[in-house]
Order: C-alpha cells, then structure tokens, then sequence
C-alpha cells in the first residue's frame, strides 16, 4: 500500500511512544541500527492495534513502512530492521531525553572536518573566483550549521540527563536502598561526566591547545576567518567569526553542567569510600563476635583488648563513667614546681569560692523568656519512672544543661512541672528535710519523691537520691 | 594568679572526669549551633587546666574541636568505655549507610531518629553485637554512651547526630582505609 510521505510522518507523531522503544534500543545499544523486529511487533501490538486507530493499523504495520521507504532495510533472515535516520533524528529532536549525546569520537570527527577544510583553503593561492574555494565554501558553512544544530542539541540532551541525576541525588537519602542507589548513581554521573560532557566541554573550550596532529576547533575556526580577512573576504571572515561564537555560547551551559556532575561524583566517591570504610570495620566487629558463638569462647564477653577496636585512637583511654570522685593524689617526684603551684591554687580557691549562703529573695521569679525556656525544657525532657528526691533530681538536671543555672531556675522548673499532668498526680512528699544550694542560695524544703505511675508501665531506671 | 572561671571550672571537672567530652560547639535551645563556654574556657586557659588534671593523675587530651581526660597511667589506653562507644558508633553508621548518606550522622537538619533507633534494636545481627559487648538495650546504650558523653549530641527534639568527637572518630577510620 503506497502512503504519502507527510501521512505517514503524521500518523507516526500520533503514535510516537511505539518508535520512542526503538529509539532507546538503538541509544542503549551504542547506536547501532539495527532493530529487532519483534521489538517493533511488540511495540505496534501495544500502542498502535491498542489505540484501535484503523487508519494507523493499516499504514503503520511492519510491511507498509517498508513500502513506503521509512524502513530501508528489512532483514528477514536476521530478523532485524533498519529505520531511516532522519526518522530517528526527529524522535529525538522531539524528546530532549532522547536525544544521542556527542561521543569523543564524534567531536574528534568534527575536529578533523574542520581542520581538513582550513588546511585546503589555506593550500589555495587565492580565494576570489576559484571554483574549489566556492565548493570549499558551501562545505565549510553546511559543516558550520550541522555542527551548531548538533551541539545545540547535545548541550539540551546533557541538560535532561543532568537534572535527572539531580533529582536521582536529592532523593538519595530517601531511596529504599540508598547505598545501592548511591553506587548505581556514582556510576551513571561518573560515565556521563568522562563519555559525553568532558568531550563536549573540551570542544568548545577557548583554549586553542593542539592535541597531537589535531588541532582544535576553535583554532581552526580562528585560521579560517583569519585566512578570509587576510585575502580580502572580510565579510566572509565575519560570518565565520560569527558563527564560532553561536557555537561557543554553548560552552557556559556545559561548563555549569561539568561543574555539578562533577561535584555529584565527588561528593558520591567519596560517600563511596566512607561506605567501604564502615564496612571493612564493621564487617572486622561482626567477625570477632562471630569466634564467640564457639569453642571455648561461647558465651564470653567481647574484649576491649581486642584488635578491632586499636584501629582509632581518637578516644582511647576514654573513662568509664559515674566516678565522680575519682581524683588521685598522684605526685610525681620531678613535679615539685607543680605541687607547690597546686597547693598555692587551693588557698586562693579556698578563699574566693567559699561563700555565704543566703536565704531565697521572695517572691521567687526569673524574667519570662527563662521562664518560657524552662517550661519547655520541662515539657521536652523524658521524666524517670521514679525518684527518691525530684527537688534535687531537677536540681542536677538543670545543672548538666543549661548555663548560668541558679538556684531560682530549679525552683521555676518545679513549679512548672507540677502543672504537668502527668507529673502532678506522682508527687509524695516524705518525713525528711534537705536542702540544696548553688553555691549563693540555699534552699531547704521538705524531701519531695516522684511515684511510679500505675498508668504506664514503660520501664526506665529510677533515679536513687545521690547517684 | 589566673582569671580562671571556677564555675565553670568544676562543671568541667565533674563532666570530664565522668568520661564526657567537651566539644567546641553544641546545640542551643533554639537548635542553631553556638560555642560551648567550658570549651572555650579549657582553650583559653589549657596549660592551667592541664597542669590540674595532670596532678590529679589524668591526662587533659585536646583533639580538634574537642578535649577528654585520660588516666596518666592507664596500662591499656583501649578502655571498656572506648569499646563501647566504639560499637555503637560502628552500628549507627553502619544502619545509616545501609540506607542512604553518611550525611545523615552529621547534618543537623538530618539525624537518626527514635524510630531509627528502634529499628536497629529490632535487628538480629546487630543485637547479636550488643550483646556481645553487653549492651542489650541498644536505646539506653545510645544514651548512656553516646548522648550523655557529648559524642552525639541531639539539634532538635528526637533526632541525634554526630558531635565534633563522634565526627573525629569517622574521620580517623576514613582515613585509616585509605592508606595503602
């Protein structure tokens, strides 16, 4: 059945998913042309015969674009099928993500198309009226325009793909399995960076170094406007000039993109070896724990005389804790100087920080926003299942945490917590008097012990006057 | 003899000496992280408090961005404690990267959350480690040896990360593997 042409091309736009299956097959085969045709069978059977779609049933069918010259080749004995390429072009132009990102060999081709036609005109006497520089001509600004609309599209398809390994990035730490999804990542950001934008970022790069025999695009593009404003074609070097910079303006766009791939590969290698890292040690703690489900050491304790833990030192000798008096009088014969400066210390201390205690002003208060604070505080902290005296657990707690505490602070605190709910009904006060100071005021109240809640019987350690 | 601030000076002395560590920075009520005054205090006057743990038999240890203390004749500088803590850093880090970024330890905006911690309390292989180093409640463990030692520390309610100490131990492992 004979199409028209621009029918054909229009049903196929309507029906454009089925192609965009070739398309990638040919992208994820390197480029190859050569289809399976059971792939388009597939794909004619899913969106076309699907669509219910008579008209495009009929002329889109594997014989009639054979026909009609949209497949050039259809081999039947290797069962494969070739699209024409400008078919492929268009599928790709229409989908940026789909679009063939420029190789290394590519640029080297485009390269070497430049540098041949500087070379040839160079070789020419004279440009006016020579029939081979008109030829030269039409070549070098056909080569110009493909070489634009080429590396417009690229820069457009490298832009797709590095927003997707953005989004791909930002959604790292969400990802099911992250750490796989990281690797697949590093590989993915670490082969378009090196395969597609590096070449491309090369290409259009000022610089005018030569690599070997090859010199670089813009050198040659620099040569042939030279070479026309030199011989008298002034206008002609213009539009060359011109069109180097249409060209080059892309070098910013790509120039952005190699900057954050390369901070995405940067930042995923050196993820990947943090991961390698923990793994190796953690993999070394799990072994050492796997010798103590045997033999003679089933059952026993892991040693922190054990290798595994000598690789860090960053907190060796790290004491243990709940010594609070564990000060030694550890003199050392050659410390003399020391001692005496110690014991001339504890006089001026002994002096300075012995201080009267005076009883609490009344009323007891402290300005809103502390008292805001400790409220919060109050609120936010997971209170003890019990205490044997809450006064001075608060006390100790309001010490550990925030600066400048005073004596009025621990009072406030009190106050507050007994307007919690769950708190307020747990207090029982006991038959004895105690006091606590802060070094200014002192404070003397009769014991106050916080109950278990019968409520709730979620285990946490009591706190035991003194601990 | 010396401007030294003693509230601040026995502050000191009761967390050191409890095996905590002082770190440069810490987290404020509002979650923005602000300098620590009793860092800032042994900075200023390290030699004086040096001299005044060293008598008393310890070793004032400064490291970047954070100091410990020591005992001056402990016979193995590879304490229970270290053990310990070595551990659990060892399991957090290893649950977090199983999932996603280190970043999570050390972004403040990020953090394990109490839900991550019951998850790695629920996990078999891990819960063979803790109690291997007898510390079956990984929830109190966390605290105990984490959290009330400054080598994590919490920005905001229900999330932890790692403190300048904690971070100080990753580094040194990192680096470790990448000497040939």
């Amino acid at each position: 059945m004979r199409v028209s042409r621009d029918k054909i091309i229009q049903t196929m736009l309507a029906h454009k998913p089925a192609f965009y299956a070739l398309v990638d097959y040919v992208q994820h085969q390197g480029g190859s042309a050569e289809i399976p045709q059971k792939l388009y069978i597939d794909a004619y059977h899913q969106h076309i015969v699907a669509s219910g779609d008579d008209y495009a049933i009929r002329v889109l069918s594997l014989d009639a674009l054979s026909k009609n010259g949209i497949i050039v080749h259809l081999d039947h004995q290797a069962g494969t099928l070739t699209l024409q390429s400008f078919v492929m072009e268009l599928l790709r132009f229409l989908d940026t993500s789909r679009v063939r990102e420029l190789s290394q060999q590519d640029f080297e081709q485009m390269r070497d198309q430049f540098q041949r036609l500087a070379q040839v005109m160079e070789a020419m006497p004279t440009l006016q009226g020579l029939p081979d520089y008109d030829e030269a001509k039409i070549t070098l600004f056909e080569l110009i325009d493909q070489t634009l609309s080429k590396i417009q599209q690229n820069v457009e398809g490298l832009s797709a793909q590095v927003n997707r390994l953005g989004v791909r990035y930002e959604a790292l730490d969400k990802a099911v399995e992250g750490q796989t999804e990281s690797l697949r990542l590093l590989d993915d950001a670490t082969r378009l960076y090196e395969r597609f934008i590096r070449p491309c970022n090369a290409f259009l790069s000022p610089k005018i170094d030569s690599a070997g025999d090859q010199i670089s695009f813009t050198q040659s593009m620099t040569r042939l406007y030279e070479l026309h404003e030199k011989r008298g074609e002034s206008y002609t070097g213009f539009r060359i000039r011109y069109k180097l910079t249409a060209i080059r303006s892309y070098y910013k766009d790509i120039a952005l993109m190699q900057q954050r791939v390369r901070r995405y590969t940067q930042t995923l290698a050196s993820e990947r070896k943090r991961y390698n890292a923990i793994e190796k040690a953690y993999k070394a703690l799990e072994e050492a724990v796997v010798e103590l489900r045997h033999g003679k050491l089933r059952g026993t304790k892991l040693s922190s005389y054990h290798d595994i833990f000598r690789s860090t030192h960053s907190l060796s000798g790290l004491k243990k804790r709940q010594v609070i008096q564990d000060a030694k009088l550890n003199w050392y014969e050659v410390d003399q100087q020391a001692r005496l400066n110690e014991w001339l210390a504890t006089v001026d201390l002994q002096q300075d920080i012995v201080p009267d205690l005076k009883p609490l002003v009344i009323p007891v208060d402290v300005d809103e926003q502390r008292r805001a604070e400790l409220m919060r505080l109050c609120i936010e902290r997971q209170w003890p299942e019990s205490s044997d005296d809450l006064i001075e657990d608060v006390h100790n707690w309001l010490y550990e945490s925030i600066d400048d505490h005073k004596l009025l602070d621990t009072l406030i605190a009190y106050q507050s917590l007994t307007t919690l709910p769950g708190l307020s009904r747990r207090l029982k006060p006991q038959k004895q008097r105690v006091a606590i100071n802060d070094g200014e005021y002192e404070f003397k109240y009769v014991r106050l012990s916080l109950i278990p809640d019968a409520m709730n019987k979620t285990s946490k350690m009591p706190i035991k006057k003194g601990a | 003899m010396l401007d030294l601030n003693f509230s601040l000076s026995s502050k000191l002395y009761k967390q050191l000496i409890n095996g905590r560590v002082i770190n440069r920075y810490r987290y404020g009520l509002s979650g923005e992280q602000e300098e620590n005054p009793l860092f800032t205090e042994l900075f200023t006057h390290f030699n004086e408090y040096k001299l005044q743990y060293l008598m008393s038999g310890m070793e004032l240890v400064a490291k970047p961005d954070f100091y410990y203390v020591r005992d001056k004749d402990g016979e193995m500088p590879y304490t229970d404690a270290v053990k310990r803590v070595q551990v659990l850093l060892l399991i957090v880090s290893r649950y977090v990267t199983q999932r996603g970024t280190f970043e999570k330890l050390t972004n403040p905006h990020a953090g394990i959350s109490k839900e991550d911690i019951e998850l790695i309390a629920a996990n078999e292989d891990f819960q063979e480690i803790l109690n291997a180093v007898d510390m079956p409640d990984f929830a109190q463990a966390i605290q105990t040896n984490l959290l009330e030692r400054g080598i994590m520390e919490s920005p905001r309610q229900g999330r932890y990360v790692l403190s300048a100490a904690g971070r100080h131990f990753f580094e040194e492992l990192f680096s470790a593997s990448h000497e040939p």
